[in-house]
């Protein structure tokens, strides 16, 4: 089992999957962060975990082991519901793949009211920049449903767009269709959505930057 | 800036008035109980009811002026919650200050984001300014 700890030292994240590793390090606390793991925190499919969206976003692949055998189940379809995995009672996660997003900038935006807490929403972003253009585009969402959303308006609005800020500005206008997020004691619905425009704009203007 | 009479262990002064501010600071920002409409409390752990560590505050520039009591044979006086007294108005009042001109004259403590980013919205439509002159100048007028 991999440790969040591990994942933010690895140099193989840090050259090829630089938005898990962003988002890793900002994952509670360093006590934390040596103790829990990517795939429990994958497994265990909080909409408020921080590793679910930039998993999503960089399209990872669960592998999954069984009684029958393994399966590889795509992170679009492996996050069903509030802690609701495509897993079954009878398996387990065994590995998690990750494609090379090598050479793209790649940032992690969280918003929270006092350090360690969770995500009240967060951003992770990851850019591909071709000369002064975005080639592509990923965005995903934390906490805007009872799953990781995939912010497809923006990925889809950025590509082939100067790579400045008014034209990620204008992308990410577009950050909160398509999402359902709920309503609690830090934030309603309403301003969920100000603040995944908002921290969209942000995380895309510092992975294009770097 | 506080005056606790003869200071015996200045440590301790130090430490007092540390907690004192964060705890003002804490009931201007932080901490809020709230309770459902069948009189639970919907703030009964710390992921609800929010305390800041030291990672949420900044730098303390303390001072103080020394002024024996005459009251009692040492000439202390109490130090205790003393720097809560004037954090939790000053906080508040910051904030409103700063977005007076945007429409906006009272926010409900705790002043979380979302009550901030609310009355700033509010004072917005009542005023017909607010938010999208200040992306559109640059700065605040």
């Amino acid at each position: 089992m991999t440790t969040h700890y591990e994942v933010d030292r690895s140099p193989l994240i840090a050259e090829h999957a630089r938005l898990i590793g962003a988002a890793t390090a900002t994952v509670a606390d360093p006590q934390v962060r040596h103790r829990g793991t990517f795939g429990g925190a994958l497994a265990h499919a909080d909409p408020a975990g921080d590793l679910l969206a930039p998993a999503l976003a960089v399209e990872a692949e669960m592998v999954i082991a069984g009684p029958d055998g393994r399966r590889t189940v795509p992170a679009a379809e492996f996050f069903v519901d509030y802690f609701t995995t495509a897993l079954a009672a009878d398996e387990i996660l065994v590995e998690i793949r990750l494609p090379k997003l090598t050479g793209w900038g790649a940032h992690y935006e969280k918003f929270n009211r006092v350090a360690q807490a969770w995500s009240i929403v967060a951003v992770g972003a990851a850019v591909r920049v071709e000369g002064d253009t975005i080639a592509q585009a990923r965005v995903g969402l934390t906490n805007m449903a009872s799953t990781p959303v995939r912010a497809t308006a923006v990925e889809n609005a950025l590509v082939g767009q100067p790579a400045t800020v008014e034209s990620i500005r204008a992308a990410a206008e577009h950050a909160a269709e398509g999402t359902s997020p709920g309503t609690d004691s830090n934030a309603d619905a309403d301003y969920r959505q100000h603040l995944a425009r908002v921290l969209t704009g942000r995380a895309l203007v510092a992975a294009a930057g770097g | 800036m506080d005056d606790v009479g003869k200071v015996v262990n200045p440590l301790i002064v130090e430490g007092q008035v540390h907690g004192g501010l964060a705890q003002g600071i804490a009931q201007a920002l932080y901490e809020g109980a709230t309770y459902d409409e069948n009189g639970t409390l919907t703030t009964g752990t710390f992921a609800d009811y929010l305390l800041p560590s030291a990672a949420d505050l900044p730098h303390f520039d303390t001072d103080r002026t020394e002024t024996p009591a005459t009251t009692n044979p040492l000439g202390v006086k109490g130090v205790g919650e003393a720097g809560t007294i004037a954090s939790t108005p000053a906080v508040v009042n910051s904030v409103l200050d700063a977005t007076r001109h945007l429409g906006v004259s009272d926010i409900e403590m705790p002043l979380t984001p979302m009550r901030v980013w609310a009355a700033v919205h509010s004072g917005q439509s009542a005023a017909g300014g607010g938010l999208g002159s200040i992306d559109a100048s640059g700065g605040a007028r």
